[in-house]
């Protein structure tokens, strides 16, 4: 079980996986990016979307994922911590 | 007893305002501190929220300190004695509430640059040093010895941060925690020389500007 910092981590990869592809990625992209087994994205990916941070979009029986405004600012949020922690000396 | 700073008058004030705006510049880190933990869970990023919490609280309690000072000499003539004594115990007890809680504050961000997680270990740092200052005839000496050894201890660590990152971010921290060392040495001599009360405020004002520039920085990104 990942502590909620490795969970965050995570979460902050995979939603910088989908924005590095133009806010749309196929799930395969997702998990050669941010390292995880298919059943923990899948995991991942349902609360991402449940939490209104992703949207799915199925194509031609292949599904994209998308980012939306929410998603896009948690991003950004999240590197001003990151930001924020290295200039403060923070681990 | 508490060994008292010795200011000039014409200083009287001016001390007061730098005291409440550094207390501001260290509520605005800290809360921004908390509001990023909420978001990744860092311990460390608990930790160094309460330690300028603690210090933001301490120069609050100096600024009113201060004040019932203030009032203390200007009411010599007009008040009672009764009512210029009250004034006096009010500025020793915020003098003293003001040792407390900075050197707790710059404890726990001494901690913080250890990175270790023991509970243990932070009550073994935090108790021996608060009975040290309670119990102290010295407080006032004291207080400021523990300060310079404690930010040094921080300093270290912010050098080694700038020496990693080589980012100029980091080494505006570096030089803030390093004036904040070098004003906490002079304010060593404040007890007997005025001048050093006035010097150590200055650069203390220096240090915090560059932290707040630092966390501008941060927050315009």
């Amino acid at each position: 079980m990942s502590s909620k910092r490795e969970r965050l981590q995570v979460i902050s990869d995979i939603l910088r996986a989908i924005q590095a592809r133009d806010g749309k990625i196929r799930p395969t992209h997702i998990l050669y990016k941010a390292n995880l087994s298919s059943q923990m994205l899948t995991e991942y990916l349902t609360e991402l979307i449940q939490g209104g941070f992703v949207v799915e979009t199925e194509q031609k029986k292949s599904k994209t994922y998308s980012l939306t405004d929410k998603g896009y600012k948690y991003i950004a949020e999240y590197k001003k911590v990151t930001e924020f922690m290295e200039t403060f000396g923070l681990n | 007893m508490v060994h008292q700073f010795l200011r000039p008058e014409w200083f009287m004030g001016y001390d007061m305002l730098l005291e409440v705006m550094f207390a501001i510049i260290l509520l605005l880190v800290a809360w921004y501190s908390f509001k990023s933990y909420k978001l990744t869970n860092s311990n460390s990023l608990k930790l160094f929220g309460f330690g300028f919490l603690f210090m933001s609280f301490a120069y609050f309690m100096l600024f009113l300190s201060n004040v019932a000072g203030f009032y203390a000499l200007s009411s010599v003539d007009a008040s009672p004695a009764m009512r210029i004594m009250d004034y006096i115990h009010f500025n020793l007890l915020g003098l003293n509430l003001y040792i407390l809680l900075f050197s707790a504050g710059l404890m726990t961000l001494t901690y913080m640059t250890l990175n270790n997680k023991s509970e243990k270990l932070y009550a073994l740092l935090m108790i021996p040093m608060l009975l040290a200052l309670g119990l102290s005839a010295n407080r006032f000496f004291l207080f400021h010895l523990i300060c310079v050894f404690l930010m040094l201890i921080v300093v270290i660590h912010y050098r080694s941060c700038y020496k990693k990152t080589k980012k100029q971010s980091s080494l505006i921290t570096f030089v803030a925690f390093s004036l904040l060392l070098f004003g906490k040495i002079i304010f060593i001599f404040s007890g007997d020389y005025f001048e050093f009360y006035v010097a150590g405020h200055l650069i203390e004002f220096g240090a915090y500007l560059l932290i707040l520039l630092s966390f501008i920085k941060v927050l315009r990104k």
